[in-house]
C-alpha cells in the first residue's frame, strides 16, 4: 500500500469520526433544548389552564353557582375550545377532552407528571396535574403535539449525512493531494536509490530544504558517498591485487619458460657440449632470478602481516652497522660509500629499518657505475629524522618516478634482470615506509642520479 | 623458411631460436618492438612469433603491422586468461602459446600455421623415404608404403621433429589426442611396424626409459 494511501485512510477514519460524533452531539442537544422548550411550554400551559379552571370556579362561586360536574365540563368546553385538554375524575373517568387517559398517569396523583408518548406517528407532551373544583379534585391533563421536534431532528440528521458525504469526500482528495505531495520527495529518493543500486552511482539527490525528508536526503546523499567511496577504494584494491597476481604469474612464468624449455631440450636432444653448457648455464641463472624473485616476495609479504617490534633506535649506530654489511658490496661494484647520519633518537623496527635503507643503497649500486660514490646521510630536522641516499647514477625518467614503488615495476627491464631483480624492491622499501608512518620522496634527473629521502617522527 | 622472434626475455628468445634452427627454420632475433617493427620492414618473413609485452612497440600494434603484410603471426606470452587468448585471436592471430611451453608443442603449432598458409613443406624426403602430406602417401625408394592412419601419422610426427628425443607421453598426446595412461604396448607396437615397413631398424632409435628418436 502506498504511503500517500495509508495517510489517506488514515485520516479519513479520523475526520470521519470527529465529524459524525460532533454532528450527533449538535443534532441531539438542538433536540434537547427543543424537548426542554416544550417541556417547559407544556408544564406553563398547564399551569395557565389550571389557572383558568380556578378562575373560572372562583367566578362561578361569586355567582353562587354549584361547582358541580356540568359546571366543570361547562369550564372545560370553554377552556378547551383553543387547547388540547382533557379532564379526568379521580377513578379515572373522562370527564371532557379528546383523548383517554394514558396509563402512565395516576388520576389520583397529588404532583403534576409529564410524559412524552408515541401514537402513531405522532408524538406528544403530555403534563397531567390535580385541580381543586367545588371540593372535587380533578386531574387536568394537556397534550402538545411535538412530532415537529422529532421530523426536525430527522431532517437535520438527513441534510448532515449529505454534507458529511461531501467533507469526507473533498477532505479525501484533499489530504491524498497534500500526503501525495509530500511524499513525492520520499518516493523520489527511492527511485534514486534503485537507480543508485541498478548501478548509476553518479546520481545524488537535490538538496535544500530543512524538514526531515530534506535531513534524510541530505544523509542519504552522505552515505551513497561513503558507499561510493568505499566501492572506488575496494575495486581499486582488487585492480591492482589484479595487477600484482598478472605481473607475479608473468614474473614467475618468465624463468620458468626458460628452465622447462632448456631442460626439455637437454633431455631430449643430442646438443653439443657449447649448447649443453648455455642450457645449463640459463637454467641455472634463471633459477637464479626465481630464488631472488621468491626471497623479495616473501619479505614484501612477511613485512605486511607480522607485529612491528618498535624499540628505541640511534640512526647513527644503525648506519654504522649496515656500513659495515654493505661496504664489501660497494667495494666489490668499484664504489665508494660514504655515510654521514648524525646522532638521533627513532622509534623503529630496527632489522626493517636496515632492510629499507639496505635496500636502497642496493639500488644506489645497481644504478650507478664503477668509480661513483653513493652517500647515506641522516640528520635530525625539527621533530623529524630524515634519511636520505644519493647516487650519481643513470637516474630514472620523470614519468616512470610514480610507477617505481610499485610491485614488480622495473624502469629498465634487461638490466634488472641482468641484476637478478625482480621490481620488488622499492615496493618493500615504500612498504616498510608506510608501516612507520613515513614515506619516499623521489629526486632524480636522467643521468645524473637520484635521491631518496625517508622521513620519519623522531622519538621525543 | 625465415621465421622472425621477437620476445624480450632473452633467455627464452634464444631457447626459441634454438629450437626451430634445430629444424632447419632460419631465425631472426628481435628483443624488443622498434627492432622487430625495423627487421619486419628489411626483410620478408614466413612467419613471425611474438611475445605481447614488449618495450617499445607492443605485440598487438605489431600484431596489426604484421596482418598488413599477410605474414602469419602466432602469440607467444605469459597471459594465459581466456580473453587474452581471445582477444590475440580476434586480431588476427593465427595461433596463441602460453608460457611455460613444450618444445614439441611450439614445433607442432608452427608447422600448422605455416601449413595453413601452405608455407610449410608439402614433401619430406627423409633418406629414401618420401612423405607427401597433400595426398597422404608414403613412398620407400619409389615403392608406395601401405600405412595405416596412426601410423602415418606417427611417422609424420618424427619426420617433423627429426633428433629430437620424442617421450612416450608426447607420442601419445599428438597421435591419440589422448593423455597418456602408462599404456606403452601401442606406441611400442606403431613403431615396430613402421621399423618393419620403412626398413628404419636403425634409424628410428629407442631412447632408454623415455621413448624414440628419428636419426636420420
Amino acid at each position: 500500500m502506498r504511503f500517500a494511501l495509508k495517510i489517506v485512510c488514515a485520516s479519513i477514519v479520523v475526520v470521519a469520526l470527529a465529524l459524525s460524533l460532533g454532528a450527533s452531539l449538535l443534532v441531539q442537544s438542538s433536540f434537547e433544548q427543543g424537548l426542554e422548550r416544550e417541556k417547559g411550554r407544556a408544564l406553563d400551559e398547564q399551569d395557565l389552564l389550571k389557572m383558568g379552571f380556578e378562575t373560572a370556579s372562583v367566578t362561578y362561586a361569586i355567582q353562587d353557582i354549584a361547582l358541580d360536574e356540568d359546571t366543570v365540563l361547562a369550564i372545560a368546553e370553554q377552556l378547551g375550545q383553543d387547547r388540547s385538554l382533557a379532564l379526568f375524575r379521580s377513578d379515572g373517568g373522562r370527564l371532557y377532552g379528546a383523548f383517554s387517559l394514558p396509563e402512565l398517569f395516576d388520576p389520583e396523583a397529588t404532583e403534576r407528571a409529564l410524559a412524552v408518548l408515541q401514537n402513531g406517528e405522532a408524538r406528544y407532551l403530555y403534563v397531567g396535574g390535580p385541580v381543586e373544583l367545588g371540593g372535587q379534585t380533578y386531574c387536568l391533563l394537556c397534550r402538545t403535539d411535538i412530532s415537529f421536534l422529532y421530523t426536525q431532528r430527522e431532517a437535520l440528521l438527513t441534510s448532515f449525512l449529505r454534507i458529511y458525504g461531501i467533507v469526507l469526500g473533498v477532505s479525501a482528495l484533499l489530504i491524498f493531494a497534500f500526503s501525495a505531495l509530500l511524499a513525492r520527495p520520499v518516493s523520489r529518493l527511492a527511485r534514486l536509490s534503485r537507480r543508485i543500486a541498478g548501478g548509476q552511482y553518479e546520481l545524488r539527490a537535490p538538496e535544500g530544504g530543512s524538514d526531515e525528508v530534506a535531513q534524510f536526503t541530505r544523509d542519504f546523499n552522505r552515505m551513497t558517498d561513503a558507499l561510493v567511496a568505499k566501492l572506488d577504494e575496494l575495486s581499486q584494491a582488487v585492480e591492482q591485487r589484479e595487477a600484482f597476481v598478472a605481473n607475479f604469474a608473468h614474473e614467475l612464468k618468465t624463468p620458468l619458460t626458460s628452465i622447462i624449455g632448456y631442460a626439455d631440450l637437454l633431455r631430449s636432444q643430442n646438443l653439443s657440449k657449447e649448447r649443453v653448457f648455455r642450457c645449463a648455464n640459463t637454467i641455472f641463472s634463471e633459477g637464479r632470478r626465481l630464488e631472488a624473485l621468491s626471497i623479495k616476495l616473501l619479505e614484501l609479504m612477511v613485512v605486511g602481516h607480522e607485529e612491528l617490534d618498535k624499540r628505541r633506535v640511534n640512526p647513527r649506530i644503525l648506519a654504522q652497522e649496515l656500513e659495515q654489511s654493505l661496504t664489501p658490496l660497494m667495494q666489490g661494484a668499484g664504489l665508494l660509500l660514504r655515510v654521514r647520519v648524525a646522532d638521533g633518537a627513532l622509534l623503529a623496527d630496527p632489522d626493517l629499518l636496515k632492510t629499507l635503507l639496505y635496500n636502497l643503497v642496493d639500488n644506489a649500486r645497481k644504478a650507478s657505475e664503477p668509480g661513483s660514490e653513493v652517500l647515506l646521510r641522516g640528520e635530525k630536522r625539527e621533530g623529524h629524522y630524515l634519511f636520505s641516499v644519493a647516487d650519481r647514477g643513470r637516474g630514472i625518467p620523470k614519468e616512470e618516478i610514480h610507477k617505481i614503488t610499485q610491485a614488480f615495476y622495473m624502469v629498465d627491464k634487461s638490466r634488472a634482470r641482468a641484476q637478478n631483480g625482480a621490481g620488488l624492491g622499492l615496493a618493500l622499501c615504500e612498504k616498510i615506509a608506510q608501516l612507520h608512518g613515513g614515506h619516499l620522496s623521489i629526486r632524480s634527473e636522467l643521468g645524473k642520479g637520484t635521491v631518496v629521502q625517508l622521513v620519519l617522527e623522531a622519538a621525543a | 623458411m625465415n621465421v622472425l622472434i621477437v620476445e624480450d626475455e632473452k633467455p627464452i628468445n634464444e631457447l626459441i631460436e634454438m629450437s626451430l634452427s634445430q629444424q632447419g627454420y632460419v631465425c631472426d632475433c628481435a628483443y624488443d618492438g622498434n627492432t622487430a617493427a625495423d627487421l619486419m620492414q628489411e626483410r620478408n618473413y614466413d612467419l613471425v612469433l611474438l611475445d605481447i609485452m614488449l618495450p617499445g612497440i607492443d605485440g598487438y600494434s605489431l600484431l596489426e603491422y604484421v596482418r598488413t603484410m599477410d605474414t602469419p603471426a602466432i602469440f607467444i606470452t605469459a597471459k594465459g586468461s581466456v580473453e587474452d587468448r581471445v582477444k590475440g585471436l580476434r586480431m588476427g592471430a593465427d595461433d596463441y602459446i602460453t608460457k611455460p611451453f613444450a618444445i614439441v608443442e611450439l614445433l607442432a603449432r608452427v608447422e600448422t600455421v605455416l601449413r595453413r598458409y601452405n608455407k610449410g613443406e608439402q614433401k619430406y624426403t627423409v633418406g629414401d623415404v618420401t612423405v607427401d602430406t597433400v595426398s597422404r602417401t608414403v613412398y620407400k625408394a619409389g615403392v608406395p608404403v601401405e600405412l595405416t592412419l596412426k601410423e602415418y601419422e606417427l611417422l609424420l610426427l618424427f619426420v617433423r621433429n627429426r633428433h629430437i628425443a620424442l617421450f612416450r607421453e608426447t607420442i601419445f598426446q599428438r597421435v591419440w589426442q589422448s593423455d597418456y595412461m602408462g599404456d606403452t604396448r601401442t606406441i611400442d607396437l606403431h613403431v615396430r611396424r613402421l621399423r618393419k615397413k620403412l626398413g628404419w631398424e636403425q634409424e628410428l632409435k629407442t631412447v632408454y626409459k623415455i621413448g624414440y628418436r628419428l636419426e636420420i
